[in-house]
């Protein structure tokens, strides 16, 4: 137990002085990782522990994206104020979602979350309030620098590793589990399984929109294509299943991976999804536990 | 409004509806049988018709004509994909079956970007652009061939399913797994033949959709949520409820153009889906298959 505090000791004195002695690039690169990462470990928690499979949280980070664009340029809201507005505009849209969508269970989920993301999308793409298919350019953040934005992201990051074990620990962890044993049994004992679901989908969905709201600080054109992309799910499920679904620390190896594979294929956008796809395949043939796991088994042999 | 063009409309929607019908009944068979769904069952349909573009071309036949090797080749390909990439995960926690066919999703899409381009193609040929006038309806022929060729399809699957050994085997496994088992029924041999049979129907379905619109590789996921939007409608697995399904489908997207034009008109259909899915989960004719 001492060792794991020590390494995360470190780790977080590397994070923080990591602007000081890495380049421009590599501070580029280590924010898209902690996003990546940030989401990740929320929507591996969902998978694992509510077997909730949500192939739409594009859904929220573009949703963060264009309150926190819309606010600072159209309202004069601080930058950063409304960030945060926008991550509980993101909360308050998947808690409306949740609605509808924790009506249906497994593959209904997942393709009731494939369907709204869909819907949102062409929604944005036919808005001319938010600029429709050409978008926003974000012109408020360029004074903003480079480091703010970095700090802003390991907080984020920081966040959703405390939400995720405290939901863990919390009475939500346990009725989730519980349900996810038994559901029957469960809701019969007075948990309620929509509740549940519900609160954890919010919270969960919270770190999405605050990836949103920063992303669209780090890309400063605010457009549907981008934001409303599919990658960001299928991003989330690579890194989660490459690390390992529902852990911690799975999900650092597995953005690092996704990162440097998009940095270095970034010209071939094509052979870099296609390569994603082959290694997630083979990963859950062979390798299910991810790497964390697989490293796991190795050490406490 | 007068008569004639709504019952245009309507015949329209109904003809489309039939093809539609055609891309959801593989999904359909998979979800009866196995209880799963194939996340890339859209971009199966594409490659059906990207095959069948390089047949046509290769040996100068009709679109339709090239079926006879297409469909073989993704029966070949069902029943290896099934075999090799999910029979191994289908008895363990679900999402990784999702996460499998979600996968290959991806790889199928960007393979035929990296193999196709990004241009837009499409099966015509000069005799699906002739006008029909029969009494003032018009129905265009690409959706008269795409429905008449669907309509058989069904028949022939609804018969085979019901009066042969093999297709008698098949509705046996989803009914009773475990009493399938005692009688020396492998189930997951069972499993392999369904995935065949769902994507040489979708190879069908895929050359009649690339006859009637143009595609493109990242065409897939619209076709799955059609589909899906189809099995909600009709129930899993039920072979007359896809059928009833899919030709409400056409027609909820025929009158969605005329009423929110065609810039909307997806977005309706996508709200029909999740309106049908928060009221029947199970699907409006939910039955056996």
């Amino acid at each position: 137990m001492k060792r794991i505090y020590f390494l995360g000791g470190i780790l977080v004195v590397f994070l923080i002085l990591l602007p000081y002695f890495a380049g421009r690039f590599f501070v580029n690169a280590a924010i898209l990782t902690l996003l990546f990462f940030s989401i990740s470990v929320t929507w591996g928690f969902m998978a694992k522990h509510a077997w909730l499979v949500s192939l739409g949280q594009q859904i929220f980070v573009g949703a963060a994206g264009y309150t926190t664009a819309v606010l600072t340029m159209y309202y004069d809201v601080p930058l950063w104020l409304s960030v945060i507005v926008a991550g509980f505009v993101g909360m308050l849209l998947a808690g409306l979602l949740s609605f509808p969508l924790l009506r249906l269970r497994g593959f209904y989920f997942a393709i009731g979350t494939l369907v709204t993301a869909e819907i949102v999308k062409l929604l944005f793409i036919g808005w001319d309030y938010v600029g429709g298919g050409m978008g926003l350019i974000f012109r408020n953040v360029y004074g903003i620098s480079l480091q703010a934005l970095y700090y802003a992201t390991v907080v984020l990051a920081f966040y959703s590793i405390f939400l995720t074990s405290f939901i863990y620990r919390s009475k939500l962890g346990f009725g989730l589990r519980a349900l996810g044993n038994e559901e029957e049994a469960a809701s019969g004992l007075g948990v309620n399984p929509f509740v549940c679901r519900s609160i954890l989908f919010t919270l969960a969905s919270s770190v999405a929109s605050f990836a949103g709201a920063l992303y669209a600080i780090f890309h400063p054109y605010v457009e549907p294509v981008t934001f409303f992309n599919i990658n960001w799910t299928t991003g989330s499920v690579f890194v989660s299943i490459i690390g390992g679904v529902g852990t911690t620390i799975g999900p650092l190896f597995g953005s690092i991976v996704y990162v440097a594979l998009t940095y270095l294929l970034s010209e071939y956008v094509g052979l870099s999804l296609l390569l994603q796809g082959v290694i997630t395949a083979a990963f859950l043939l062979l390798c299910p536990v991810g790497l964390w796991g697989y490293l796991r088994m190795k050490l406490k042999r | 409004m007068e008569v004639l063009p709504i019952l245009n409309y309507a015949l329209n929607g109904l003809l489309l509806g039939g093809v539609f019908a055609l891309t959801a009944l593989g999904m359909s068979i998979i979800a009866g049988i196995m209880r799963v769904i194939n996340l890339a069952h859209g971009d199966v349909a594409v490659l059906a018709a990207y095959l069948a573009l390089i047949v046509s071309n290769f040996l100068k036949v009709d679109p339709l004509l090239s079926l006879v090797v297409v469909a073989p080749l993704l029966y070949v390909l069902g029943y290896f994909i099934q075999k090799f990439l999910v029979n191994k995960l289908i008895f363990e926690r679900f999402y990784f079956t999702a996460l499998m066919t979600f996968s290959l999703s991806i790889i199928l899409q960007n393979l035929m970007l990296l193999l196709f381009t990004a241009d837009a193609r499409s099966l015509i040929t000069p005799y699906l652009l002739t006008n029909i006038d029969f009494f003032g309806l018009t129905p265009p022929p690409r959706f008269l061939i795409g429905f008449a060729f669907s309509f058989a399809a069904f028949i022939i699957l609804y018969v085979f399913l019901k009066k042969t050994y093999i297709g008698k085997v098949i509705r046996a496994v989803p009914a009773d797994i475990e009493g399938a088992k005692m009688l020396g029924i492998k189930s997951e041999d069972i499993y392999c033949i369904a995935a065949g049979l769902a994507y040489l129907s979708l190879a069908i379905a895929g050359v009649l959709l690339g006859m009637a619109f143009v595609f493109f590789p990242d065409s897939g996921p619209t076709y799955l949520l059609l589909s899906f939007g189809i099995l909600v409608l009709g129930g899993w697995g039920s072979i007359r409820g896809t059928f009833v399904g899919g030709l409400i489908f056409g027609l909820a997207m025929s009158f969605g153009g005329l009423f929110f034009g065609s810039r909307f008109q997806l977005v309706f259909c996508y709200l029909i889906i999740l309106i049908v899915l928060i009221i029947r989960p199970r699907g409006i004719f939910g039955g056996k298959i």
